[in-house]
């Protein structure tokens, strides 16, 4: 009983279901395990533990009754304190919030509360989001359960360290410029960034609005997969929201791979550390082993070096006015960062968000014949904190480009790189193609035992 | 009309009415040049910010 903690979603739900052990077990399970290692990790902001042990003992009565809420049903996770909590203060990791308690819950939180879901607490992360390390000069440093020295990827860090430590079975995170697969990468854990507009944003405290998605992180692509079907789903309140008949990113999962086709971004190889390029490497090699047509392809613009200045002046526009009254509340580096996002000219928006236009339309062109295109998730695995607090943004280098054609991206766990740490391998895939994408990931996970692995803490 | 990266920085802020202090300044330059790309910032980028701009990247 005291390894429940260690069961995957998929596993905890159905046991859940068939009666062998109870959310209540779950949860206790879950917060001693919190208990033990939070000191250690830092990766809640605030614990909810009374009022997720009281929706555990509803959920069994309710189970009890014959009343199952969902694929999640009596499940505890964790939610990135950038989602608001009814009742709960919300804090996106900043001073300026830090005793917002708002009167709603996002409706991602309301999703996973209609579907069965125990959420356990609010995570970490980087301040208001803006940032890869989750290094938080106000509620401190997020460490990575894999090696405390070292950062846990960002901004959703609380998501990663939690869910690679095992103290939830998936947990909420977000992603602007890689914010989900980052954390996914150098914890080794799956990310899974949804296609833009598939999971409502409402409730959600804005990075940059044409760039922010909303997805889970988990221990498997199943997880992940199951995760995200009970985010997702049409918001009239989100003028993005999409309405897709039938979505299931868990439909595909199981079938054959072989006879599928990636492209691998090969330009996006340079620059990347040998030990994250070996993982890589023995990856490409494993898909082929599974029949899966592998080939080089060119994205002009992404060869080139691709940047956008769209997420710096939408932050900007979000923040402005707390940044006239209330910039010393700001952490040094997160207030420059946004005060950069000043400096670009309203022309300057304007013409990358039309080079944005012309980029979705080469990935689309280059992904003519393939299933999926492939990248290494980060050029690096995770730094040490103290090292990582200037250049860090290079770790979304790789990340970017694909919150900007809002197709969706799987990080899977693909091996250990230079000083043992995690390394993570992306699936990049047409829009709403989550379930092909789970697809190629749970086959190559199946494949390999890289997601077995756990940090020993 | 300015042409040095300090000051047009600084009539930005100004422009959105929002302040930056010295040390602030010393953060935001590297971080503007980096931002925006050195080709957009041009011939007005002084070497020594564009050295750490560069520092910056790596």
């Amino acid at each position: 009983m005291s390894e429940l903690h260690t069961l995957t979603l998929a596993e905890a739900a159905r046991q859940v279901r068939d009666g062998d052990v109870t959310s209540r077990q779950l949860t206790k399970a879950c917060l001693a395990r919190i208990e033990a290692i939070e000191p250690k990790l830092n990766a809640f902001i605030t614990l909810m533990a009374d009022d997720a042990l009281a929706a555990a003992d509803r959920a069994d009565s309710d189970l009890a009754a014959g009343n199952n809420h969902g694929p999640l049903h009596g499940v505890p996770v964790a939610v990135k304190d950038l989602c608001e909590t009814a009742g709960v203060r919300t804090t996106a990791g900043s001073k300026i919030l830090e005793d917002w308690i708002p009167d709603r819950d996002a409706t991602v939180v309301e999703n996973l509360r209609d579907g069965g879901a125990i959420i356990l607490g609010k995570l970490n992360l980087h301040e208001f989001a803006f940032g890869v390390t989750s290094d938080n000069a106000h509620y401190g440093a997020v460490h990575n359960p894999w090696d405390l020295e070292r950062h846990p990827g960002g901004s959703s860090g609380g998501s990663g360290a939690a869910v690679a430590s095992s103290m939830c079975f998936g947990a909420i995170g977000t992603d602007t410029g890689g914010s989900i697969r980052i954390p996914a990468s150098v914890c080794g854990t799956v990310g899974l960034m949804p296609t833009y507009g598939l999971v409502s944003r409402v409730g959600v405290v804005p990075l940059s609005w044409s760039l922010d998605h909303v997805g889970p992180l988990a221990r498997t692509v199943e997880d992940a997969a199951l995760f995200l079907n009970v985010l997702q789903g049409y918001d009239p309140e989100d003028a993005t929201s999409l309405d897709p008949p039938g979505f299931d990113a868990n439909s595909e999962i199981g079938q054959p791979v072989a006879g599928m086709k990636v492209g691998v971004v090969r330009s996006q190889f340079e620059k990347i550390e040998p030990g994250v390029t070996a993982a890589v490497e023995a990856a490409l090699n494993q898909l082929k082993t599974l029949g899966v047509g592998v080939s080089d392809v060119q994205i002009p613009m992404m060869d080139a070096g691709l940047r956008l200045n769209v997420l710096g002046p939408e932050a900007a526009a979000f923040h402005i006015d707390w940044l006239r009254e209330r910039p010393q509340d700001y952490s040094d580096s997160v207030r420059s960062s946004l005060q950069s996002g000043l400096m670009v000219a309203g022309h300057e928006y304007v013409n990358d968000l039309r080079r944005r236009t012309e980029f979705t339309a080469e990935v689309e062109a280059a992904m003519q014949g393939l299933d999926a295109l492939v990248t290494p998730t980060c050029p690096a695995v995770a730094s040490k904190i103290d090292e990582s607090r200037d250049g860090a943004f290079r770790f979304a280098a790789l990340t970017s480009p694909w919150d900007h054609t809002g197709q969706p991206v799987l990080s899977v766990p693909c091996g250990f790189g230079e000083h043992d740490m995690p390394v993570g391998l992306s699936f990049a895939g047409r829009p709403l193609g989550e379930a092909t994408l789970c697809r190629l990931g749970h086959a190559y996970e199946q494949a390999t035992e890289w997601h077995l692995e756990s940090p020993d803490i | 009309m300015a042409t040095d990266p300090e000051t047009m920085v600084r009539a930005t802020l100004e422009r959105a009415g929002v302040s930056a202090s010295d040390e602030e300044m010393e953060r935001l330059l590297p971080l503007v040049a980096d931002t925006r790309g050195l080709p957009s910032l041009g011939r007005t980028v002084e070497p020594h910010l564009a050295a750490r701009a560069k520092e910056w990247r790596k």
